[in-house]
Formats: structure tokens, sequence, C-alpha cells
């Protein structure tokens, strides 16, 4: 009976994915997070600390034409919905507020569509 | 032995009570108990089943905190009965019941066949890569290598770990945390084969503690194994009181009816799973504000009106106030990450010691702090010379 569990091939799950893109979104946003926020949140709206027209659109569509500037939009919106969509179904599971499936749908399906949404604008901008 | 102080003060217990016989269901019951300063919780306890009841049931053994037999919820608390003491609980009445989590076969006596088949299942014992005959003498290993496992080694199997894990309360078939530690000591010994047979409930559920054992619950008796003493006469006398009363008609004492009582739906609105819930909702805050970028993105596509309609957006007071409290989140965010992280990696030995957890957060969280300021002021920084 020992002998028999040992040969079984190890069944191979799909979680190591989802915290994979978890754990990328949790340690860029641990990182930068905060001056993100107060970087595009308070000083550029604010004009505190940057030239005003730093937030203009020509600057920022100028950013978005980079491959190096899109890499980086890319990286921070997708990888924050899956950290957000890993944290919120683990926790919307632990408040058993419903049906997994719909849960699922609700947190990974949201960062899944997100990420293709903004994967479609990246290259729909232009270069 | 436990008369060495004057029993000069009372303390009341509310012991949770079942019967398989008789109760439907578990109820509290209260007992005042004469105690002294030093008497332990499972003193208190010995001491009604001399005196008051004798059909009280409970496991024990050691009375040092090595066999991991006494453990129970004390105040809601898992504990080890044999080193909690009243006189620290004095003089709130003290509630004790028997370990959450587990089935209840009578009074504080709770099911542990499933937890024993669990262990089972990792094959917790050496597998070592080659095999060695005696004449070759014992395994060598270095300071650093037993760093590496000594710590998940002192588990004694108290189940302590299990009755605070909610993630095994709401799925009896997740494999728990401390058959994980254990699974971990294995893997992390230099004498074992190869990675370790995990169970097919390992990685299910979420591990409130994976590593470390310490950080969540005093998992691991301070005392270590010192050796276990022999009962004295005396004690072993008191497990004769249990064959006591008479069972009802048609109903055998040995009847067995083990009571599983119902996970606390909302425990994870109460202590000690409250911080832990606001650490995971942290990462609401994060996509929200990828949400705010995303919508910028949005904006950025559909011409300059559109974006410019957001930047009005931004500047507004709303925003402001919104990004503060995002800013709030993510700082809170970042503090837990640091304080998670080291328990869910491999220790990391350094000099052949273990590296502390609270180093690593210090760590971290200063590396955080660095590539924020270093971010902050790179654009600052260009802003000027554009």
């Amino acid at each position: 009976m020992k002998a028999a569990v040992h040969q079984m091939p190890p069944k191979r799950s799909l979680a190591p994915i989802f915290w994979l893109l978890f754990g990328a979104g949790g340690m860029i946003s641990a990182l930068f997070g905060p001056a993100l926020i107060v970087l595009t949140g308070i000083m550029l709206p604010r004009g505190r600390g940057l030239p005003e027209r730093f937030g203009d659109y020509d600057h920022v569509l100028a950013f978005a034409h980079n491959p190096i500037g899109k890499l980086l939009i890319f990286a921070v919106i997708a990888l924050f919905f899956w950290h957000g969509a890993e944290r919120l179904f683990l926790t919307l599971k632990d408040m058993r507020a419903g049906n997994l499936l719909v849960l699922r749908l609700a947190t990974y399906g949201v960062a899944g569509l997100v990420t293709l949404l903004t994967l479609t604008l990246l290259l729909e901008i232009g270069f | 032995m436990s008369d060495v102080m004057e029993r000069s003060k009372t303390i009341e217990l509310r012991v949770l009570r079942y019967r398989p016989v008789s109760d439907a269901e578990p109820v509290f019951e209260t007992f005042q108990v004469p105690y002294s300063d030093d008497m332990s919780v499972l003193q208190a306890l010995q001491s009604i089943k001399d005196s008051q009841d004798g059909t009280l049931s409970f496991r024990w053994s050691c009375r040092m905190a090595v066999c991991g037999s006494c453990g129970m919820m004390i105040n809601g608390d898992p504990k080890l009965a044999c080193e909690t003491f009243l006189r620290d609980l004095a003089p709130n009445p003290v509630v004790i019941e028997p370990l959450r989590n587990f089935p209840i076969e009578r009074d504080l006596v709770v099911t542990v066949g499933d937890f024993v088949k669990k262990i089972e299942s990792i094959y917790p014992y050496i597998m070592p890569k080659a095999p060695r005959s005696v004449e070759e003498g014992a395994w060598l290993q270095t300071p650093a290598q037993m760093a590496a496992y000594e710590s998940f080694a002192d588990c004694i199997n108290c189940m302590l770990c299990y009755a605070a894990c909610p993630q095994f309360g709401a799925n009896p078939h997740f494999i728990g945390p401390g058959a994980m530690a254990l699974l971990q000591r294995y893997n992390s010994d230099s004498r074992y084969r190869t990675a370790h047979t995990a169970g097919p409930g390992v990685g299910r559920g979420r591990g409130v503690v994976v590593h470390g054992g310490r950080r969540l619950f005093r998992c691991v008796s301070e005392t270590g194994r010192s050796g276990q003493r022999g009962q004295s006469e005396q004690d072993q006398q008191r497990g004769r009181l249990l064959l006591a009363p008479a069972a009802p008609e048609g109903r055998a004492m040995s009847e067995r009816r083990p009571y599983l009582r119902a996970q606390d739906p909302y425990w994870w609105a109460r202590k000690p799973y409250l911080g832990y819930t606001l650490r995971e909702l942290t990462g609401v805050a994060v996509a929200l504000y990828g949400a705010i970028l995303l919508a910028g993105l949005i904006c950025l596509c559909r011409g300059k009106d559109s974006f410019d309609a957001y930047r009005r957006i931004l500047s507004g007071d709303v925003s402001l106030l919104v990004h503060l409290l995002l800013l709030v989140a993510v700082v809170w965010h970042v503090v837990t990450w640091f304080q998670t992280m080291p328990k869910t990696m491999p220790k990391l030995i350094v000099g052949g010691r273990q590296v502390p957890q609270q180093r690593m957060t210090v760590i971290g969280v200063a590396l955080a702090a660095l590539c924020s300021a270093a971010l902050l002021a790179a654009v600052v920084m260009v802003g000027r010379w554009s």
C-alpha cells in the first residue's frame, strides 16, 4: 500500500501560477506602492514637487508609447489586480460569501479580464 | 505535591462537559476550586476530579509541557493546561473547553485518530540517501545542517496549532500546520533522500502557519524534551475514578458518539484572526490603486479631452482623500508583507544560525522604504531636469 502511494505521480495543481502572480504583485506594491500612490495620486495632480506639465497628455502618452513604459504600466496594473484577486478570493472564501465558482470569477476572472484589457490598450495606443 | 502552598483562594472554572451517553450536546458546568498560586489549570481539573466530580474526563501525562496530552481551550485560546497557571487567570472565571476543530469524545477529550493519520501520511521518519551500516557509524551534520530542521523536530504533537487553525476548522481534509511543519522537518534534513512525499491535503486551504511554528501560537515547549517522569501511585489511582457511575439502561458507558461543534462562521472578524483578515484586505487597496491607473490608461487611449477630464477628477479633494486612504492601507501592506514573508520561506541560515524572522521583517521594510524613496527622488530629479 505504502509503495503504491509512493509511485503515484504527484497531482499538479495550478495554484503555484496564481501564487506567483500574487507574490509578484505583492512584492512590487510593497517596494514601490507607497511612492507610486504619492506620485500619481498626490504630487502629480496637485502639482507639488513636480512641474505641472509633467502629467500632461503628451508626456503620459509618450511614456505609454515607450516599450519600457508600456512594460511598467502593464506589470503594475495587471500584477496589482492579481495580488488583490488572490487575497480577496481567499478572504471571501473564509467569509463563506458565496459559491466558489462565482467568487473565482469575481476575483481571478476580473484580474484576467483586466490583464487582457491592459494589454489591448497598450498595443492600441501605438508605439 | 501541589499542597506546598496553602489553597487559600477560590477560582471559578466553567468546564464544557459532554457525556455521550446522557448529553445531547455539550453543556457548561461550573466548579468552585480552592487554589494556590503555584497551581496550573491541569491541577485545578485534577482537584475537581479528586473531590467534586470523579467523572470529569481529560487527557494528561507529564505535567511539564513535554508530552502534549493536555491541550485544551482556556479562555478561548489553545493552551497546555499544565503550563497555564491559575494565578495568571484569577480572579476572573476560567472557561475551559476541549480543543477547537476536533470532535469531542467526552468532556475535554477529543478524537485524535484523524490527526494521527495525517502525521502518518507524510511518512514521518528518515529515508536516507544511501543505506548505511552500523559499522559506518552515525550520520554527521554541520550545525547549519541541523539548524535547518531542528526547531521543526521539537513538535510534541499537542494539536494546539490545529485548534488555532481556522482553515483546518473549515476543511477537515486540510493536512494542517503540525503535519506540514513535520513535512518541512524531513525536507530540510540533509540526511534525507529526496523531497518528502506530501499527503493529498498539502497546499489546500491557506496555511495560517506553515513554517517556524512559534509565530502565531507557541507550539513547542520551552522546556524541551527533558524526559518524562513516571506517574506516582496516587496519580494512577485518579485514573480509576473514571469508572464511577453506572450507565443508564441499554447504553454502554463505552458507547462512542463524538460531537463536532460547528465552526463560528464569523471567526475571521474576531480576535486573533481580525488582524489577519485586515492584512488580506490590503490586497483590495492594491487592486483599487491598479484600477485608478487602468482608468487613466483608458482615458489616455480615448484622447486628450478624456485624459484631461481624468486629471481634473484626480486633482479633486475626493481623489486626494481616496489616495491618502490607499496610502495608509498600502503602508500596512508593506509592514505585514515583510512580517509574513519570512514565515512562508525556508529558514535563512547564515553562519550556521537561523536569521531571526524579526530581523528579516526590519530589513524588508527598510528595503521598501529605500525603494520608494529612490523612486520618488528619481522622478523629482527627472522633473527638475526636463
